[in-house]
């Protein structure tokens, strides 16, 4: 079973994380734990928050290690991180789970609902800093631009989702978050 | 910020659905510099991760991982692995002769009909596994000579409502050939026809295509390919 995680910093689980996966890749099962070990409660973290449903979640979370042992090797250290590429595989998968059980109406109403549980430091996969620069950046949108740019990440809906819970026009909502995303960019990388 | 780095923002977020979602997606995997843009959206939103807290899942889920491997490494699908990784090595030249095979088809609808002039291969099974890179899309079709029949595993396939998937024989330097639509899920199998069987040869390729409910309208592929393979033998 996967023990407590001793605290380690973003940059020594980018390390830890790499030298694993590398390993995954030749096929070695204790490495595969490893990551998992590392990584599992994050990606849980984020299964659930989507999924809103520990059993699904836990179902995606498996699918993540399984595809993670099967596509180690195709993970590509010149563009991204493990953990960039660990959690997009977990939020993607998730997304397409949520997606595929057609999100009943209710669904939509319980995404605000989520209790937002506060990650202490030590389980943070990005620095400080970068945290306080994106949070920063988000701050400077206009309110709806930001709340929807954060609905579709942390719930996973899509425009057509977002239009309907907010209820305005698509093409409203669409310019919400194009104009949120072009603002975003320019403040991140001014 | 270009109309094709949006694109891959909306695309990183998860915002897109239907056709827009399976176009990024066939983006993605055949255009390099679409699927950096996707990467630094992804790397760019990063940080939102940290504000979702852990949670711890159950300890039953490591053993139930564990299980599936062990199946993976002793089966088959072990096996499909290494054909994966054999398609990437060769995606570029399968999608090269995959969009050959459309020109030739647009240039020369009868040639399909023409009498296969291949004979059976050698080996009884046939196995190709249809990816792609980021695995947005992925199949294996499994072919048992001796029973002339296809068994189809979607791997992950994307639902797509309204419309459906089609699967496509490729043979070397011919048209595309149907061999109708599949669901998105569960295990599918047909039995060919034994004309047909005769074409489903080592070397062809196999296609999935996204068309309209039903089916291709007009006997060829319309939609876009989502993902291509070739069929070799186990």
């Amino acid at each position: 079973m996967a023990g407590p995680v001793a605290p380690i910093s973003p940059l020594h689980m980018r390390e830890q994380l790499s030298a694993a996966l590398s390993r995954v890749a030749t096929g070695d099962e204790a490495a595969l734990k490893a990551v998992y070990d590392l990584t599992s409660m994050k990606l849980m973290g984020i299964c659930i928050r989507i999924l809103k449903e520990r059993d699904e979640a836990e179902d995606v979370l498996q699918d993540v290690y399984v595809s993670v042992w099967a596509r180690a090797d195709s993970f590509d250290r010149d563009r991204s991180s493990p953990i960039t590429w660990l959690a997009t595989i977990a939020r993607n998968r998730a997304i397409d789970r949520l997606r595929s059980r057609r999100i009943p109406a209710e669904a939509l109403d319980q995404a605000a609902q989520v209790p937002d549980d506060k990650p202490d430091a030590f389980t943070c996969v990005t620095e400080a800093e970068e945290r306080k620069r994106l949070r920063d950046c988000l701050a400077r949108l206009e309110a709806p631009h930001r709340e929807a740019i954060r609905s579709a990440f942390f719930d996973g809906l899509a425009y057509s989702h977002l239009a309907l819970r907010d209820n305005v026009p698509l093409g409203t909502m669409k310019s919400w978050i194009r104009r949120g995303l072009l603002q975003l960019k320019g403040c991140l990388s001014p | 910020m270009t109309e094709e780095e949006l694109l891959a923002a909306e695309y990183a977020l998860g915002l897109l659905e239907g056709d827009e979602l399976l176009q990024a997606r066939n983006r993605q995997v055949s255009h390099e510099a679409f699927a950096r843009d996707v990467a630094a959206w992804q790397r760019r939103l990063l940080p939102l991760f940290d504000e979702i807290g852990p949670v711890q899942p159950r300890a039953n889920v490591w053993a139930l991982i564990q299980q599936r491997i062990a199946g993976a490494r002793s089966g088959e699908v072990h096996q499909l692995t290494h054909r994966v990784r054999l398609w990437q090595a060769v995606s570029a030249i399968t999608t090269a002769a995959a969009a050959a095979a459309a020109v030739f088809l647009l240039q020369a609808p009868q040639q399909s009909s023409q009498p296969p002039l291949v004979s059976p291969a050698a080996a009884p099974v046939l196995v190709a596994s249809l990816a792609s890179e980021e695995g947005p899309t992925s199949l294996a079709v499994t072919y048992a000579e001796t029973q002339r029949e296809i068994v189809i595993a979607p791997g992950r396939v994307a639902q797509a409502a309204g419309r459906d998937y089609e699967l496509w024989l490729i043979p070397a330097g011919a048209a595309p050939i149907s061999l109708g639509t599949i669901a998105p899920t569960g295990l599918q199998r047909r039995r060919l026809d034994p004309v047909l069987a005769l074409r489903v040869v080592s070397g062809a390729t196999i296609a999935l295509s996204l068309e309209p409910g039903g089916g291709s309208p007009t006997g060829a592929p319309t939609g876009p390919v989502l993902a291509a393979g070739t069929l070799n033998s186990v």
